[in-house]
């Protein structure tokens, strides 16, 4: 449900990006970390009744999940984690530094031209 | 064709702005600060008040509580003659920075040396909003069960403290501590790991050694 809030920002974001560049938006590509544990539908329905009414509305949001990555003590790699698993995808040890989280950031906006 | 233009803009920069504002404020005064996270029913406040209560004279704390509606947690918090200041959010379900910022000024932190902030009733949305805390303490009561740390990871890897509460109950429920402990440090392995509970103080004696610690190391 915090996806309401996350929402209101991207809209703001987008807003701001719309008058610099003089165009209708369309599409945008945000990106986040698996922590943020954000539902593309439930972003869309509520970035779809906020947006409602003003230059955004009938903005379709693209919403790439980052995996959660960390790397290995014993073997060396850096993997892909599964956090269901919580062991290394290479050679099974539990000895592991997770990386931070990636942040929530729009990416890309899609203008209309003419 | 349409004309894609890169941005690369973080979304939630304002929350953050606040963020680190709240984290100036505190570290100017050397406070330390919590965020406490758990689901509703977890016993949080009832950790809060025995905490206050057992560290009278020992730790000045003040609360800021967040709740959906009604301000029944600061009052059982000032029943304790600590200062809380509650937040209603009416409706969301977590608490922002900024709402945070606007509280700690209403709390005053000039005599306290801890503030804690308890977040509204939710294991998934406040895990995302940073609001200038030292540190995430997550709550997980027997009864909701030893699988929540795989089913909500997220709190359990950001948080520096895990307190399993209500073990007064542990003979009514089929509650593994060791699974619950074990998957928790599976995806954190520097949580620190206390076993209490707040109604008959069994354990509370490691948590308050944790706090005084901490209190002192962001004194020093």
């Amino acid at each position: 449900m915090h996806e309401a809030v996350i929402a209101e920002e991207l809209l703001k974001v987008i807003l701001e990006q719309t008058r610099v560049n003089e165009a209708k938006p369309v599409v945008a590509k945000v990106s986040c970390g698996h922590f943020y544990a954000i539902n593309e539908e439930v972003l869309s329905f509520a970035f779809e009744a906020i947006a409602a009414g003003g230059v955004c509305e009938g903005m379709k949001l693209v919403v790439e999940h980052k995996p959660l990555k960390a790397h290995c003590k014993m073997c060396g790699i850096d993997f892909e984690f599964d956090i269901t698993k919580c062991v290394c995808s290479g050679c099974g040890s539990e000895e592991f530094d997770m990386f931070a989280d990636d942040p929530l950031v729009l990416e890309e906006i899609e203008f209309e031209t003419e | 064709m349409n004309k894609k233009v890169t941005v690369g803009q973080k979304i939630l920069s304002a929350n953050e702005k606040y963020a680190l504002e709240n984290k100036r404020i505190l570290a100017e005064g050397k406070k330390l600060c919590l965020n406490m996270i758990s689901s509703p029913g977890s016993g949080k406040t009832t950790i809060l008040t025995k905490t206050i209560t057992d560290l009278k004279g020992k730790l000045n704390i003040g609360v800021i509580e967040g709740d959906v509606q009604t301000d029944l947690d600061a009052e059982r918090i000032r029943a304790t003659q600590a200062p809380a200041v509650q937040i209603e959010t009416n409706g969301s379900c977590h608490l922002s920075a900024a709402q945070v910022n606007n509280a700690l000024g209403k709390l005053g932190i000039d005599d306290l040396d801890l503030v804690i902030i308890e977040n509204v009733g939710n294991l998934v949305c406040p895990s995302a909003f940073e609001l200038g805390e030292n540190a995430k303490v997550v709550v997980l009561s027997v009864a909701e069960g030893d699988d929540k740390p795989v089913k909500y990871p997220s709190i359990f890897s950001k948080s520096k403290v895990m307190l399993i509460n209500k073990i007064d109950l542990l003979y009514a429920v089929d509650f593994d501590i060791e699974r619950a402990q074990n998957d928790a440090l599976k995806l954190n392995k520097d949580i620190k790991i206390f076993a209490v509970s707040a109604k008959s103080g069994e354990g509370m004696g490691n948590w308050y050694d944790w706090l005084c610690e901490s209190v002192k190391s962001v004194k020093d």
